[in-house]
Formats: structure tokens, sequence, C-alpha cells
């Protein structure tokens, strides 16, 4: 009976520290395949994370502990596009936006209409107030990049947010929208851009306005109007670099 | 427990979050007055360029937000590196009062201004190349990140460490494979050496002013730049031996500047990034005990 108990023991402390190493790989190989510098590294890291069991389980309740950056790492790495609806239930609570920055990573043809539509959903709705500012920067991006046009007044409203990295973000919205797509329903937010109190925001807009004019794409603001807007600059700094932009050839 | 007892503890909760501890030997307690010892104490957070090969993301403007939510947010137990106010006409600005650690000294506080900067324009790196802004946003950070090494107290780059050419605020040269080119990187110095040339102008210049402690939250820090740099100058060195997570690096940055803004001395801040073991410990040298 004891030799019995013992065998039973042994093989349950075998069973658990295999389920420890088990556990512990899969955040070893997330993190392998996140900070690589080889692509060798990175594919083994992959292969390893392929022969977990149960790892979509795993990485999904990972979610919600301190793992979440290594689960997330692996859900792209993996391209594991079954847990997008489990990550598009979390966008809305996504504190820090990398969340949803592993969501569009995994964005496809089979998928694009309905996780951009659950982003402009929430854009433009009573959550946005909700929204982290980090998250709505990452929803942003790939509604800019893929084309997917907002109401004028929800974007209008969002560059009135007082995170002026939101603000910033709505501005390269409006000229991926503007430049890649041609939507130039915009133009208040650049009107309101060149304004700013943060003079970073000041020359993000007029940068965008000299392509605009450099593309003859039509605009109320004629390259002497930028110029007068560039000398009448506070900063120093950015007064250089404001006409700078304007400058034959553009920044240096 | 009733509304006045908690209101209490609520209230000792948040006295001791914003209470730094009095630094514990003579040496630290002089070098925390040093960094003190002025009206402002000026700290620079600067991201280099983060691509993440083999996609086309880039995450440095991601990271720095997080980064900011962290220090905008109200102080918890423990938790320095919060409370900040972000100054209404330069978004990178943020600033928060302390005690001064001199208790000698006849102003009370010390407004610390931390500067956080990013390198990236979208997080798209095609994206990015085609944008004239983009040229602007990596000029703007890399004269900071210089600038910073040369008059400011405290800097960290949170970023990649190119095979050993240093900080890098720009998108990466590519080889014919569009991989980042390290044989390129690997025969230069770039960012790095700006940071030794700088070093050694203020080392022979102004001993006693300038940087007191360098952070470098990228991979294999210690083995690429610490030696180097100790060669040119005394200044507390926050390097990790290993190659280091996106996340790691984040939360190691607002660990050191919790300590450092606590007043931790060495032993403080090396427990704290977890005495340089395991995959995402980091240590400070050359700071005082």
């Amino acid at each position: 009976m004891l030799r019995r108990i013992l065998f039973l023991s042994i093989l349950s402390f075998i069973y658990s520290a295999h389920a420890v190493v088990t556990t512990d790989s899969w955040r070893d190989a997330a993190r392998k395949a996140g900070q690589s510098e080889t692509t060798q590294i990175r594919s083994e890291a992959l292969a390893e994370l392929r022969k977990q069991k149960n790892l979509d389980q795993k990485l999904i309740l990972a979610l919600d502990t301190e793992d979440r950056y290594l689960a997330l790492e692996a859900i792209s790495a993996l391209q594991l596009k079954k847990l997008v609806p489990d990550l598009l239930s979390k966008v809305e609570k996504d504190i820090d936006g990398f969340l949803t920055l592993t969501l569009s990573s995994l964005l496809d043809e089979a998928n694009k209409d309905k996780v951009l539509s659950g982003y402009s959903g929430l854009l433009t709705s009573k959550k946005f107030k909700t929204i982290s500012p980090a998250t709505i920067v990452a929803l942003l991006e790939p509604l800019g990049r893929i084309g997917v046009a907002l109401p004028a007044k929800s974007v209008e409203q969002m560059f009135k947010h007082k995170y002026p990295e939101v603000r910033s973000s709505t501005l390269q919205y409006v000229r991926s929208m503007a430049l890649a797509h041609k939507k130039r329903e915009y133009n208040k937010v650049l009107d309101s851009g060149i304004t700013s109190a943060e003079f970073q925001l000041r020359l993000q807009t007029i940068s965008i306005l000299q392509e605009l004019l450099s593309l003859n794409i039509k605009s109320t603001y004629s390259l002497t109007k930028l110029r007068g807007i560039c000398q009448k600059e506070k900063v120093k700094n950015a007064r250089e670099s404001c006409l700078q932009f304007l400058s034959k050839g553009g920044m240096k | 427990m009733s509304a006045a007892r908690l209101l209490l503890l609520a209230c000792l909760i948040a006295i001791q979050a914003h209470s730094a501890t009095t630094p514990a030997s003579k040496e630290c307690k002089a070098a925390y007055n040093d960094l003190f010892s002025k009206p402002v104490m000026n700290l620079w957070m600067v991201f280099g360029y983060k691509d993440i090969r083999p996609a086309r993301f880039v995450g440095d403007r991601h990271e720095r937000l997080a980064f900011v939510q962290k220090i905008l947010a109200p102080c918890t137990k423990g938790n320095f590196a919060c409370g900040f106010k972000r100054d209404g006409k330069n978004a990178d600005l943020f600033t928060r009062k302390i005690s001064s650690p001199d208790k000698k000294s006849a102003k009370k506080t010390v407004t610390v201004q931390l500067w956080v900067v990013s390198s990236s324009v979208g997080s798209d790196d095609q994206s990015n190349r085609d944008n004239p802004f983009q040229m602007w946003q990596t000029g703007y950070a890399k004269k900071s990140f210089d600038e910073a090494i040369a008059n400011a107290d405290v800097v960290f780059y949170n970023g990649h460490s190119r095979f050993g050419a240093g900080p890098d605020f720009a998108p990466p040269r590519l080889d014919d494979t569009g991989q980042v080119d390290s044989v390129y990187y690997q025969n230069q110095k770039l960012g790095f050496s700006d940071i030794l040339e700088t070093l050694g102008t203020r080392t022979e210049k102004k001993k006693k002013s300038g940087l007191k402690i360098l952070g470098l939250f990228s991979c294999s820090s210690t083995q690429h730049f610490s030696n180097e740099i100790k060669k040119y100058a005394s200044v507390g060195l926050i390097s990790g031996k290993s190659l280091i997570f996106y996340s790691d690096a984040l939360e190691n940055s607002l660990v050191s500047l919790s300590s450092i803004l606590q007043m931790r001395c060495s032993d403080g801040i090396n427990k704290a990034l977890g005495d340089g073991k395991g995959v995402d410990g980091m240590t400070i040298e050359g700071f005082a005990p």
C-alpha cells in the first residue's frame, strides 16, 4: 500500500511539474516571439507556441491577468483569427489600446467588415466618452488606413478630446482619408488644427495642408496663406520647422 | 466601517502615496539633494522608433500613450509615477511638485518637469516612410534626446538597441529582404556615438552638472552600452542584460521613474527592478547605495 501511495505521489509530482513547464512555456515562447532579433528565434518560438495544448483557452483567460501582454503577443504572432469575437467583445474595456491593436493585426477580408463596424460603432456612440484615450487612438488607425468614413460631426467631436494624442490621431485619420481615399469632408478639423493650443498639433496640421497643396488637392489654404500662418507661429523652433515644411523640397 | 473612517483611511493612503522616503545613506541623501537642488528637475522619457518586424506595425506612439495615461492617473499607495499634470501648450510636457529632500533648503518643493516624446507619427511603418511629418518627428525626438543628455537631470530611452548602434528615432534602414539591416547597424554607432560625444564634452566642461541618471530600456543594453558609457561619465546607469519584451520595458520605465521620485537608493531601485534577474530584470549601476 505504502509503495502504491509513493508511486502515485511521484506520478502526481511529475504531472504537476510537467503542467508548470507547459504553462510557463507558452509565456516564454510568446516573449521570445515578441522580443526576438532574428527570424530563426521567432520561428522557433512560434513552433513552440503551436505545440501548446488548449492554447486558445489559456490565452483568453490570460487576457485578464498580468500575462495580458504575452497573451496578446501570442494571439497576434500565431494569427489566431478564431479569437476575433472574444477580442472584439473586450475592446470597449481595453485600458491601454494594446488589445485593440492586437485585434487589428488579425484583420482579413472575412472579418474586416464586422470588426471595423464595431470600431466605428464605438467611436460614434455614447460609449465614446468611456473609452480610454489609448484605445481611441488604436481604433482610429485601421479606419483611416482602410478608408472607413466616419460621420464628419463625430470626427469633429473627436478633435475636441482633452488628450492631444487623440486629436493628433484624428488629424492622422483626416490625412489618410483625404490623401489615400479622396474623402474631403473633414476640413473643419484642419481649420481647428491650425489654431491648436499645442505647437505639435499646429505643425502636424500645416504638414497635412502642405501635402494637400503639393498634390493640387483643392484647399482653402494657399501657399501664401500657410506661409503667413507659419510666420505668426509663436514657438521659435516650430516656426522654423513650419516654414521648412513649405520650402521647396519640404522638410530636411 | 463608517463613511468618516473610510475618508480618513483614504486620506492616509493618499498622504503616504505622496510622501517620498528619506534617502537612507549619506551618499544617497547627497545624490538626491544634488538631483533636486534646482527649483526644477528635468526628466526626459524618449521613445525610439519601435518597428516590430516582420510586421509593419510601429508601437512607440501607443507605448508612449500608455505611459502618459499612467503618469496622469491619481497616485496609489507605493506608486510615484503618477499625479502629473499636462502643460496646456506643449503636449509632451508634464509637471508635478514634490517635497524637497533637502530639509535645510529654503525651498520646500521642487517641480519635476517630465518630457515624454515618441518617434513615430503613425502605426504603419510603410505609411510613416511616405509621411513628410515623420521626418520632423524623428528630428524632434533625436534633438530632444541629445539635448536632454547634455542638459537634463534624468534621461530614459525606451526603444530598440539596433544591434548596439544605439538609440534610434527613425524608420530603420532595411536590407534586401525587408529586414532591419543588421550589418549596417553593427558597423555604425549612430545614436550611441552621439551620447558618448555629449557625455564626454559634459564631463570635461561641467563636471558637477548635467545628467545624473540614464536609463536604457532597450534589448541587452548592458552589453551594448554600459562599459563605454562608464568610461565617459559617472552617471547612474539603468540597463539590462536580456532581450526585453515591450511591456516589461514599459513597466521598468515606470518603476524607475517611481523609484527616483520616491528617492530610493540603488539597493531599493535594484529591488524594484528585479535585481537584474529573470526575463525582465534590470539594474542601476554607479548610483549611491
